[in-house]
């Protein structure tokens, strides 16, 4: 038995190591093939997946661990082991198969075998899967950072395209630099740039400075094509030119050096967003019932693109009713410190009560926000309302007017009443008694929700406090059955509906209405069922309340009123006199003032019909020129899209033949100018036979 | 030189072969004697026979009287292996057929001058129009190509009025493996595109608002993926809209009328509107015309209108002789537009349509174009009625239910629009200008009184090419013969046989891009294509025009008799190379055999 044991710890021993060995290659690989195609191509969990499996085939048709059984490990014991003398097939013979010199043989060799080390060169085959799973781990390091670098490197690329647009600039420029001040609220250092084209944060200060390797007779910079704006050298040579604006606007600009235009080169302006600010809760609309407490958890979410310097909320009381409501505002602080964070999760907890409100008020609030530059946001106004119980309680509204309901009405109230009461006994009261108490209001409530449930045809419970099944001997007397009465026995079994007597005229709101009722009215008693008799109270106040509604809306009011006419003169109706009454009269005629677009149409068909490539003559470059106008009130104002329009604009103003691109680029422009038209009333053409089409008509009406 | 040349040939063969049967016989061996000389024989013969082409003759049984005739677009090798004599008339072919073919520079010439021949056999897309307009019924046996990879037919308006929709329609045959994107490109954008499934003949449209004034070429890209398959050209002329003149007659003063007067005024178009104010009184506006009496109607006055809307209760409330001038006008041309109000049974109007009550209570009303399915935003109505179409009228404007809110009808040469909607001014409160504009402009344009142009023309030709014949019908308003230039030079025109005022020009025009045709001092512009731009379409309509021309003339039976003719094949080297190897490896072997043993 020990031998076999032995021989078994063995197998495991060595199944262990393989399938660790086994393991760590498989796992090694994979990783090196995800690397590999996650840095060629896309990460793919298929493929992954696949080189996992076929390395694993791979280990296991180089290694089958299901080999490894007795014969395997006998062959390894007499192989790595020559102390044993070949002798191990001893091992795992069973004993009584075994000739005396066999036995003596084994129990020779069983003495030696524990001192033999049975793992003999598995740390070597460890050692090769440890290996394997570094090279995999490795590449797989190796290959995401490189990933990163080249990602990165690609943006940068990107982005250094972006910006350094081909920009023609003039000859005398030797050297130029931009140094761009963002605003103060923005928190950004200041930058310089080697190119005319801007993108600045609304109200930086740009400033150029430009050296030029000829001293200049003049040097003056042209704003969105209006604005002029005359430069002074800073130094006596006239070489250096230095000049600042604050750019508020988009738009384009251009150099004008010793007379001659340099290219457009854009303003873009990257404008500052007020505070965005989101309230997650409450909901816009919260009704606090009796019962609940009167607190309202705020939580909102606050960001704006540079900072946030200031947020409160604007909580504004409405107490009284009818006329005599006052208001009352208040300011409440977060307890968060803001400081000129870009986003804030801000939370408040307000507590209705410390704010002094008492039942039947409201409260109106929202949060307003300014952020670093000065622009304030406000959220939606959002409500929180507290219910009036003394209203609800009152019996204003039954006394006057026709109750539907008004015994029942009655009862709802007075379970609140007894629940109240029951609630203060509390303390004075044994466990029990306040158990019976509760459990009765309960049936109490029970009662008055089956009596509601009549009004909606509810069935089965219908005898309230009764069963629905007669019993044996349950005093009543059955003796009136007769013998062969058929309606008699059919009642006894037949389950009736529809009895013209019990059925209620409802509107299907009133309906809706009342199974709301029945369903606040079912939570009341089950709480109260479970001697809960706190938690009961709300759902008990919201069938009141619910049952108050109905009961008000069931109510239709006429007011009296008294109206005396005097009698009709029939003789005299319709003869007034009408000879003062003038018939007013109109004339006006539309006077279209901007033929711009009428322009921008024909230069539109202009341009498609020099796509051939023939030059532009003197009317048509009026028309270019027109078009140009409207191309640069448009570019001031989106020079992103329209400047490489209105610079393709001017050149095909002073180039011959005009060149395709440039052709296009202002076709497209002119298009996207012009926009979708609304459209326009247009008489159809009939052609012009009208001699034809005349005769014709005049036959068909002969004919008929 | 050619007969020097295969003797040479014969007599090196036959040296080689005696060298080798003596070689053979010679040999020790005699190993498979008998196969090696017939081997060796086998061989040479073979390769004498592949320096010196065999050729046999054959019978051949063939029509007499039918010639072979091949176009583009057929198999031209396959046929001339099948046909000995094979003629072609397109001179584009020159290249391909050279020697192969005879060119035919006239084939009516060639038929009439050998008037035995009866029938002809066409392969490919078939004979030109002006081929087959000489041909005199002779029957054609077609042979057709497949329909070209392409745009097979594709049809525009020529002229659009400025702002309305230019839909561009056609069928494309795509043979390709991938599917194709169909756009149509003008002004440096993307217009409108479709898409043609792979290896499918679909039909397209394409849509754009016409945004320029005049002239424009837009272009239709087919692209294959990223490659652009075809380009073709579409030139387009918008010319502007008619303006209509309107009076708006109501019985009381209104947000509806007052909202669709200044609309109107702010069209720019002429708008007379009369609201009574009080018994026989009336305030008038006249906006963008003069001012004139409005007080009484007169069929004068009514024939200078274009639409006269008014509601219900307004006209009847007018005079008997005052409805009859109304219906006298409409008779000739005007139309009217009705604001239905409620029902009055005696009226006049109330034979004309059959309400249907609302029975559901729609707060809003989703109004949509019957003519377009366009939809309308929702407006808060409240509709009473709707319209049950009645014989001769046709839905205008329904709700999304199907329900009919305006119908027209004819009238003598005017049309009838009733509509049940009162306030459509709720659009423009609610700032949504176009659907205001699309649903007056509907009314309107489907009663306003037809114009008439002083001169019509139109090119009778779809494509017009250059260096081909252009026709042009023009249409006159009256007799007088209208003077016609073109480049400067006066053109000679036909009177229509028929009618006095309907004449035809023809021209060639030599030069491709925007030609202008004048026509009493009137300039016509017209597009002439180049002769590369759509050929797919050219080539199909050839197709077509084939099967026309077949179609009508074949009915009849040709006498065919059928002749034997000689001729002269060759037998394929192929068999000879085959030979070649075959006998040289047996030797091959043979030796090897031997040598193992």
């Amino acid at each position: 038995m020990k031998e076999k044991r032995y021989i078994n710890k063995l197998k495991q021993q060595w199944i262990t190591i393989y399938l660790i060995q086994g393991l760590a290659i498989c796992v090694g690989f994979t990783l090196l093939i995800h690397s590999l195609v996650s840095y060629f191509w896309v990460p793919n969990m298929f493929i992954d997946l696949c080189s996992f499996v076929i390395a694993a085939l791979l280990f296991l048709w180089r290694r089958p661990l299901w080999q490894i059984n007795d014969a395997w490990a006998v062959r390894y014991l007499d192989t790595q082991f020559p102390i044993l003398e070949d002798s191990a097939s001893l091992l795992i013979k069973e004993n009584h198969e075994l000739s005396t010199l066999a036995q003596l043989q084994l129990e020779k060799i069983s003495n030696v075998l524990p001192q033999l080390q049975l793992t003999r060169g598995a740390s070597k085959k460890l050692a090769i899967g440890c290996s394997c799973l570094l090279i995999g781990i490795v590449s797989m390091l190796t290959f995401s950072s490189l990933a990163n670098k080249t990602s990165n490197s690609k943006l940068t690329e990107n982005h250094q395209h972006i910006d350094a647009k081909t920009e023609t600039i003039s000859p005398q420029i030797e050297d130029y630099q931009i140094i761009i001040q963002p605003p103060a609220y923005t928190q950004k250092p200041k930058r310089t740039q080697q190119q005319f084209s801007l993108k600045v944060e609304i109200g930086a200060t740009v400033t150029w400075e430009i050296n030029t390797n000829t001293s200049l007779k003049s040097l003056y910079v042209i704003f969105n094509d209006k604005e002029k704006l005359n430069l002074t050298p800073s130094n006596a040579k006239a070489t250096h030119w230095r000049f600042s604006k604050k750019i508020t606007t988009p738009g384009f600009y251009q150099l004008v050096i010793d007379g001659n235009k340099s290219d457009l080169y854009q303003i873009e302006v990257i404008p500052d967003h007020p505070v965005v600010i989101k309230i997650t809760q409450p909901k816009p609309q919260t009704t606090i019932y009796i019962g609940q407490t009167p607190k309202v958890e705020l939580y909102a979410n606050l960001t704006d693109d540079y900072g946030i310097r200031e947020a409160f909320i604007s909580a504004t009381m409405a107490s009284g009713k009818g006329e005599s409501v006052s208001f009352t505002e208040k300011r409440l602080s977060f307890e968060t410190t803001i400081n000129n964070q870009k986003s804030l999760q801000l939370k408040k907890r307000i507590d209705l009560k410390s704010l002094g409100m008492k039942p039947g008020d409201e409260l109106y609030f929202f949060i307003e926000a300014k952020d670093n530059n000065g622009q304030s946001s406000r959220s939606d106004m959002y409500s929180v309302a507290i219910v009036d119980t003394a209203e609800l309680m009152s019996m204003a509204g039954m006394t006057s007017g026709v109750s539907l309901v008004p015994e029942y009405f009655r009862s709802q109230r007075q379970i609140i009443i007894d629940t109240e009461k029951l609630l203060s006994d509390k303390a004075n009261i044994t466990p029990d008694e306040f158990k019976k108490r509760s459990n009765n209001l309960g049936i109490d409530q029970k009662l008055l929700r089956l009596r509601y449930g009549k009004f909606l045809g509810e069935e089965n419970e219908t005898q309230i406090g009764g069963d629905d099944e007669h019993h044996e001997g349950d005093g009543h007397d059955h003796k009136g059955e007769k013998f062969g009465d058929v309606q008699a026995l059919m009642d006894k079994y037949a389950h009736k509906h529809d009895i013209a007597e019990d059925a209620t005229f409802f509107e299907p709101e009133i309906k809706q209405q009342l199974k709301a009722v029945l369903n606040e009215m079912w939570k009341s008693e089950l709480n109260l069922r479970t001697y809960k008799a706190q938690e009961a109270l709300p759902f008990e106040y919201k069938a009141l309340r619910l049952l108050k509604d109905l009961q008000q809306k069931s109510r239709a009011y006429v007011a009296k009123t008294t109206i005396k006419t005097t009698a009709l003169k029939m003789e005299k109706r319709l003869t007034g006199e009408l000879e003062q009454i003038v018939a007013p009269s109109r004339t006006a005629q539309m006077e279209v003032s901007d033929k711009s677009k009428q322009e921008l149409k024909i230069l539109l068909s202009l341009l498609s019909i020099h796509q051939n490539g023939k030059p532009f003559n003197g009317n048509e470059k009026a028309l270019l020129q027109a078009g140009e106008k409207e191309m640069i009130a448009a570019a001031a104002t989106r020079p992103a899209s329209f400047l490489s329009a209105l610079r393709s604009l001017r050149k095909l103003n002073n180039q011959n033949p005009p060149q395709q691109k440039d052709l296009e680029s202002v076709a497209n422009a002119i298009y996207r100018i012009i926009g979708k038209e609304i459209p326009k009333p247009t008489a159809n053409n009939a052609g012009s036979s009208k001699k034809l089409a005349t005769i014709y008509f005049n036959n068909l009406k002969n004919k008929n | 030189m050619e007969m020097d040349f295969k003797i040479g040939v014969i007599v090196a063969s036959a040296i080689l072969l005696l060298i080798c049967v003596y070689l053979d016989i010679k040999r020790k061996n005699k190993h498979w004697l008998a196969g090696r000389i017939a081997c060796h024989t086998l061989l040479i013969l073979s390769l004498a026979l592949l320096a010196i082409p065999l050729q046999y003759s054959v019978k051949e049984k063939q029509l007499k009287n039918k010639i072979t005739v091949i176009t583009a677009g057929s198999n031209i090798d396959s046929i001339i292996k099948k046909e000995s004599k094979v003629y072609y008339t397109d001179p584009s072919l020159r290249q391909i057929l050279k020697s192969k073919a005879i060119y035919l520079p006239d084939l009516a010439y060639h038929l009439a001058e050998n008037p035995s021949i009866k029938q002809l056999e066409v392969y490919g897309y078939g004979l030109a129009q002006t081929d087959l307009d000489k041909l005199d019924a002779t029957v054609i046996s077609f042979h057709p190509a497949p329909l070209p990879n392409g745009v097979v037919s594709c049809s525009w308006p020529a002229l659009v009025q400025q702002e309305e929709i230019l839909s561009v329609q056609g069928k494309y045959q795509n043979h390709g493996k991938s599917p194709i994107q169909l756009k149509l490109v003008g002004f440096g954008v993307d217009l409108d595109s479709a898409t043609i499934g792979a290896q499918q003949n679909q039909t397209f449209t394409l849509k754009f608002q016409m945004r320029q004034k005049g002239k424009a070429l837009l272009k239709l890209v087919a692209l294959a993926k990223e490659d652009t398959v075809a380009k073709e050209v579409i030139p387009v002329q918008s010319i502007p809209k008619t303006p209509i003149g309107v009076t708006i007659l109501s019985s009381f003063p209104s947000f509806e009328y007052k909202f669709l007067k200044d609309w109107w005024y702010a069209q720019s178009y002429p708008v007379a509107l009369r609201s009574r104010i009080s018994k026989d009184k009336f305030s008038t506006d006249f906006l963008n015309r003069n001012s004139f009496n409005l007080q009484t109607l007169t069929a004068n006055q009514l024939q200078k209108e274009d639409i006269l809307m008014l509601n219900q209760q307004e006209f009847d409330q007018s005079s008997a002789a005052e409805q009859q001038t109304i219906w006298q006008a409409v008779a000739k041309g005007l139309g009217l537009i009705i604001w239905l109000d409620d029902p009055n049974p005696t009226g006049r109007i109330e034979k004309n349509v059959k309400r249907v009550d609302q029975l559901t209570a729609d707060k809003v009303a989703d109004l949509q174009l019957a003519n377009t399915q366009l939809r309308l935003s929702g407006i808060s109505t409240d509709l009473k009625w709707f319209l049950q179409l009645q014989k001769g009228q046709q839905a205008l404007i329904s709700n999304s239910r199907g329900q009919t809110v305006a119908t027209e009808e004819l009238y003598g040469a005017g049309k009838i629009v009733y509509t049940t909607l009162q306030n459509s001014y709720q659009w423009l409160l609610n700032g949504d200008k176009e659907s205001y504009a699309n649903y007056w402009t509907t009314l309107a344009n489907a009663a306003a009184r037809k114009k008439r142009n002083a001169i019509d023309f139109n090119s009778i030709n779809q494509f017009l090419t250059i260096n081909q014949k252009a026709t042009f019908q023009i249409v006159t308003q009256d007799a007088k013969v209208p003077a016609v230039n073109y480049l400067k030079k006066q053109v000679n025109i036909i009177q229509n046989l028929l009618f006095n005022n309907q004449w035809q020009s023809q021209i060639w025009p030599t030069n491709y891009g925007w030609q202008t045709l004048n026509i009493n001092g009137e300039n016509k512009d017209f597009y002439v294509f180049n002769s590369s731009d759509w050929k797919s379409v050219r080539l199909a309509q050839t197709l077509k025009n084939n099967f026309d021309y077949t179609n009508h003339y074949n009915k009849r039976n040709s006498d065919q008799t059928i002749e034997e003719i000689n001729s002269v094949k060759e037998v394929s080297k192929t068999w000879f190379l085959i030979i070649v190897i075959l006998s040289a490896s047996f030797l091959w072997f043979e030796n090897k055999h031997y040598a193992r043993k």
